[in-house]
C-alpha cells in the first residue's frame, strides 16, 4: 500500500537520522536501508533525499566526509554529529505525542 | 559512466539551478556516484544501457526541482555574527582615537583596509592555497630587504610610502601564516626529508623576529603556526620540537630585556596611549567603553576559534586556526599586557582593531575578510 507523500514529508529527516544513529552511512545506502526496515513502504527518491542530507550538514546535524580515493570508487559518507543527536531525540519525542494524540482520535484509544 | 550521456546532461541540468558555483563539483561527484551505485545494482538485473540510463533518471526525480532544492540549501551565507563583533571593536578603536585626535588619520587607514577586506571575501579560497609559496617567499623576500630600509623606530624597521609608514615586521606575520597554512594542508603525506626542510624555514622567521628584538610578531607568528602543525597533525615529536626550539628563542629574548621596565612605564602609557596603551587609557578615560572594548575583543577571539573548528576543508580550517590565533596572542597579551598582568614588549603590542594600527589595522581588516570568505564556504570540502 502506497503512503501518501505528505505524511512522509514531515518524517523524513527523523528517519535520516536515525538511520545515521546507528552509523554512517552513503546517500544510496540510506535509501537501500530505509526500504528494507519498511518492508518496502517508504521509497525516497533521490530528489527528496539529498535537499535534505545537505540542509541536515548544513546546519550542523550531520557531518560528511569522502571515503575512498580519487580515480577508484568514492562515497560521500554522512555521520550524526552531537546536536543531529539532540535533535533526533526531540523529533522522537514531537512523534510521540503525535502519535499518541492522532490514535487517540482516530481509534479511540 | 562516460558512456551515460543522459545521466550526464541530467546532473547537469541539476548543478545549473545552484547559483553557488563553488559547491558544483562537489555536488557533480556526488550525484555521479549515486548514479553509479543505481547503475551497478540495475546491471546484474540484465537490463540494457538505455533502459539502466532511463531508470537512474526516473529514480533521481526532477532536474529542475532537485537543483533548486539544494540551491536553496547551498546559498552561501555570510557571518554576520563575526562581522557585528569586529564592528563592535573597530567601534571602540575609532572612539579612542577619537579622543586622542588620531581618529583622521585611522580613518584613512580603515578605508585603505576595506579594500583588501571585501576583496578577500570574495576571494575563492583555493587561489590563496594555490599561491602559498609564492606569498611566502614575497614575504620573506621583503622582510629580507626591509633590513636594509633606513627608516627606524624604536629599532624596527618600517617601509615608507608617502606619508604612510609600513610596520613591516609585524605586518609580514600574516602572509607568512597565510602561506604556511596553504603549505601545511597540502603536504599531508610529506617524506621525512621534505618536513625536515619544511620545518627549517619555518623556523627561520622565528629566528630572524628574534634576533631584532621584534617579541611581538615573535609570538605571534610562533603560536599560530603551532596551532597550524597541530591542526594538520604534524607527527608529534616534529610539533613538540618546534615547540622546544621556539620556547628556548623567547628565554633568550626575555634574557634580553626587550619588555618595558618598571621606571618607565607611565612615562610610555601617556606616550603610547593610542597604541600600546590604548586599553589602559580607555579604562581610566571611559571604563564603559573600555569594558565594550574589552568583551567585544574576547568575544570575537572565543568566536573566531569556534568557527574555525566548523570549516570542512582541512587548509580553511588551518587557515582560520592561524588567524584565530592572530587575533588571540594580540587581544590577550594586548590586553592582560595593559591591565599589568604580563609584561609588555619594548617594541609594543597592537590590539586588533582598537590600537592605532596603521598599516596593522589594514592587515587585520584583511585577515577578517579572508574568515568571512572562508565561513561562506564552510561545508565545500573540496576547496583544494
Amino acid at each position: 500500500m502506497a503512503v501518501n507523500k505528505e505524511l512522509m514529508k514531515g518524517s523524513t529527516g527523523t528517519l535520516i537520522l536515525t538511520l545515521l544513529a546507528r552509523k554512517q552511512m552513503y546517500g544510496y545506502e540510506i535509501i537501500k536501508e530505509l526500504e528494507i526496515l519498511s518492508d518496502g513502504l517508504f521509497e525516497m527518491r533521490e530528489g527528496t533525499l539529498y535537499p535534505i542530507l545537505h540542509s541536515l550538514e548544513e546546519s550542523g546535524h550531520v557531518r560528511s566526509n569522502w571515503v575512498g580515493e580519487e580515480g577508484s570508487r568514492q562515497r560521500k559518507y554522512y555521520s550524526i554529529t552531537k546536536s543531529g543527536r539532540g535533535l533526533l531525540k526531540e523529533r522522537k519525542q514531537e512523534w510521540l505525542s503525535f502519535k499518541g494524540a492522532v490514535d487517540k482520535v482516530v481509534f479511540g484509544n | 559512466m562516460n558512456t551515460y550521456k543522459r545521466v550526464g546532461e541530467y546532473i547537469e541540468s541539476v548543478i545549473a539551478k545552484i547559483r553557488f558555483r563553488e559547491c558544483h563539483e562537489e555536488i557533480r561527484r556526488e550525484l555521479s556516484c549515486h548514479a553509479e551505485e543505481i547503475r551497478e545494482s540495475l546491471t546484474s538485473v540484465g537490463l540494457n544501457d538505455s533502459a539502466i540510463e532511463s531508470e537512474i533518471i526516473r529514480r533521481m526525480g526532477n532536474p529542475v526541482e532537485l537543483g533548486t532544492h539544494l540551491d536553496q540549501v547551498h546559498h552561501p551565507k555570510i557571518d554576520w555574527a563575526l562581522i557585528i563583533l569586529a564592528s563592535a571593536a573597530l567601534g571602540s578603536g575609532l572612539y579612542a582615537m577619537a579622543l586622542v585626535e588620531k581618529l583622521n588619520l585611522q580613518l584613512i587607514w580603515f578605508a585603505l583596509g576595506l579594500i583588501p577586506c571585501l576583496a578577500l571575501s570574495l576571494l575563492k579560497p583555493k587561489l590563496l592555497q594555490r599561491y602559498s609559496y609564492s606569498i611566502l617567499f614575497v614575504t620573506m623576500g621583503i622582510g629580507l630587504l626591509s633590513f636594509f630600509s633606513n627608516v627606524r623606530i624604536e629599532g624596527q624597521p618600517y617601509i615608507s610610502i608617502g606619508p604612510l609608514n609600513i610596520k613591516i615586521v609585524d605586518l609580514s606575520v600574516i602572509p607568512l601564516v597565510v602561506g604556511f597554512a596553504g603549505i601545511f594542508a597540502a603536504q599531508l603525506k610529506e617524506s621525512t626529508s621534505r618536513r625536515l626542510i619544511n620545518f627549517i624555514v619555518t623556523l627561520v622567521p622565528l629566528v630572524s623576529y628574534c634576533s631584532i628584538g621584534s617579541a611581538y610578531p615573535a609570538l605571534l607568528y610562533f603560536a599560530s603556526v603551532l596551532v597550524m602543525l597541530i591542526v594538520v597533525s604534524w607527527p608529534f615529536q616534529w610539533v613538540l620540537s618546534y615547540a622546544g626550539i621556539g620556547s628556548i628563542l623567547f628565554s633568550l629574548l626575555v634574557s634580553q630585556k626587550q619588555f618595558v621596565s618598571g621606571e618607565n612605564f607611565s612615562q610610555l602609557v601617556h606616550a603610547e596611549r593610542y597604541t600600546d596603551f590604548v586599553l589602559y587609557f580607555l579604562k581610566d578615560s571611559t571604563p564603559v567603553v573600555s569594558a565594550i572594548a574589552t568583551t567585544t575583543l574576547i568575544a570575537l577571539m572565543s568566536y573566531m576559534i569556534l568557527r574555525s573548528r566548523q570549516i570542512k576543508s582541512l587548509y580553511g580550517r588551518t587557515l582560520s586556526a592561524g588567524i584565530a590565533t592572530i587575533f588571540g596572542v594580540g587581544i590577550l597579551w594586548g590586553t592582560f599586557s595593559n591591565l599589568g598582568y604580563l609584561p609588555m614588549p619594548a617594541t609594543g603590542v597592537n590590539i586588533p582593531f582598537l590600537s592605532y594600527g596603521g598599516s596593522l589595522l589594514v592587515g587585520h581588516l584583511a585577515l577578517l575578510g579572508i574568515l568571512i570568505g572562508l565561513q561562506r564556504r564552510k561545508n565545500i570540502q573540496l576547496l583544494a
